[in-house]
């Protein structure tokens, strides 16, 4: 995860530093650095949402677990309950 | 005093008894020691479902007695008095403005209520009520809205008078003017964190776009990053916008 998080940050900074750096004049000669620098803005874009789909999944998985839990300890509880019944019958 | 359950019997046992409302009330007044109003009388037997079937006096008496002796009094408040303890009955000066208006009694002026009334509007309802004046830099809440106020200035307008928190200590710590295009965000989401690392300076349209692209619930990377990303967006917009122009022209 700070692995995406360091490279997002980083091409950001950079590719803003190089665009502030251009002139219309320059990339109206050189159109292809303005597509470049879209393409790997889409390709980022991507990128996070591919982290936020994992981290999503992740989260659903564990909050499914927390409860698979949550119902066994349930179950325990009830059947803890009804043996507490018998006894006392 | 306490309605209990011996007094609400004897209201029950005693009202076939009585000929009017007013005998009932004198009677229970004798018996019990109390010295009850006409209206906590009615109100309890609503209250206990007991049906007295006689009003006290009617309105036309009421009315007569008022025009009778209107003469004698000065204030209107005398006369309300008078009337209450005559009639036994809770009524207000609200009440006597409807009836000298309906039946046209021309009573006397309540003079002493207007002078407080007078008194009241010279010290100003702010105060009477308990607020305070705000100095410059007190600080408001107004609405829904988490972000306190600040306020700058004495200026009538609201907008020059109140500046939300974070915008004002942005311009504090960096001592710069923000336009009305520049919003102020929270880097760690938390509103109650004004530290000078937290707050983040940003453009409308970039926070336009971070919330089209979905990007605002994002919590897997940190704000700054996203805001960076978009930044680098916008500049990429801008851009190809600019070109178009200078094409077209």
């Amino acid at each position: 995860m700070y692995k995406i998080n360091q490279v997002v940050y980083e091409t950001s900074i950079k590719e803003i530093e190089k665009l502030e750096a251009l002139t219309i004049q320059e990339i109206e000669r050189h159109p292809l650095l303005l597509k470049a620098s879209q393409l790997k803005n889409s390709h980022v874009l991507a990128l996070i949402k591919q982290q936020e789909i994992d981290y999503k999944e992740k989260d659903l998985t564990l909050r499914t677990t927390m409860y698979d839990l949550r119902q066994e300890r349930n179950g325990i509880m009830k059947d803890n309950i009804k043996l507490q019944e018998q006894k006392l019958k | 005093m306490r309605w209990n359950d011996i007094k609400i019997e004897w209201l029950r046992s005693h009202k076939e008894q009585c000929s009017s409302r007013q005998e009932l009330l004198e009677l229970f007044n004798l018996e019990f020691k109390e010295n009850i109003s006409f209206n906590s009388l009615v109100n309890a037997c609503k209250r206990n479902k007991i049906s007295l079937r006689y009003k006290l006096v009617s309105r036309k008496e009421q009315v007569k007695w008022l025009r009778n002796n209107k003469h004698k009094y000065d204030d209107r408040e005398d006369i309300l008095n008078a009337f209450n303890l005559h009639f036994k009955t809770n009524a207000d000066l609200y009440l006597f403005r409807d009836l000298n208006t309906k039946h046209r009694l021309g009573l006397p002026k309540a003079h002493r209520a207007i002078e407080i009334a007078k008194g009241n509007l010279k010290t100003g309802w702010l105060k009477l009520r308990g607020f305070t004046h705000k100095e410059i830099g007190d600080e408001i809440h107004e609405g829904s809205c988490i972000i306190p106020y600040i306020k700058v200035s004495n200026s009538q307008n609201k907008s020059d008078k109140y500046v939300l928190k974070n915008r004002y200590l942005y311009e504090q710590y960096h001592n710069e003017t923000l336009c009305s295009d520049d919003m102020i965000i929270f880097l760690d989401n938390d509103n109650t964190n004004f530290s000078k690392e937290n707050l983040y300076k940003m453009k409308r349209s970039t926070h336009a776009l971070m919330f089209n692209h979905r990007l605002y619930d994002v919590k897997s990377l940190d704000k700054l990053t996203l805001v960076k990303y978009c930044e680098w967006k916008g500049k990429i917009f801008n851009l190809k916008r600019n070109i178009e122009i200078k094409g077209g022209n």
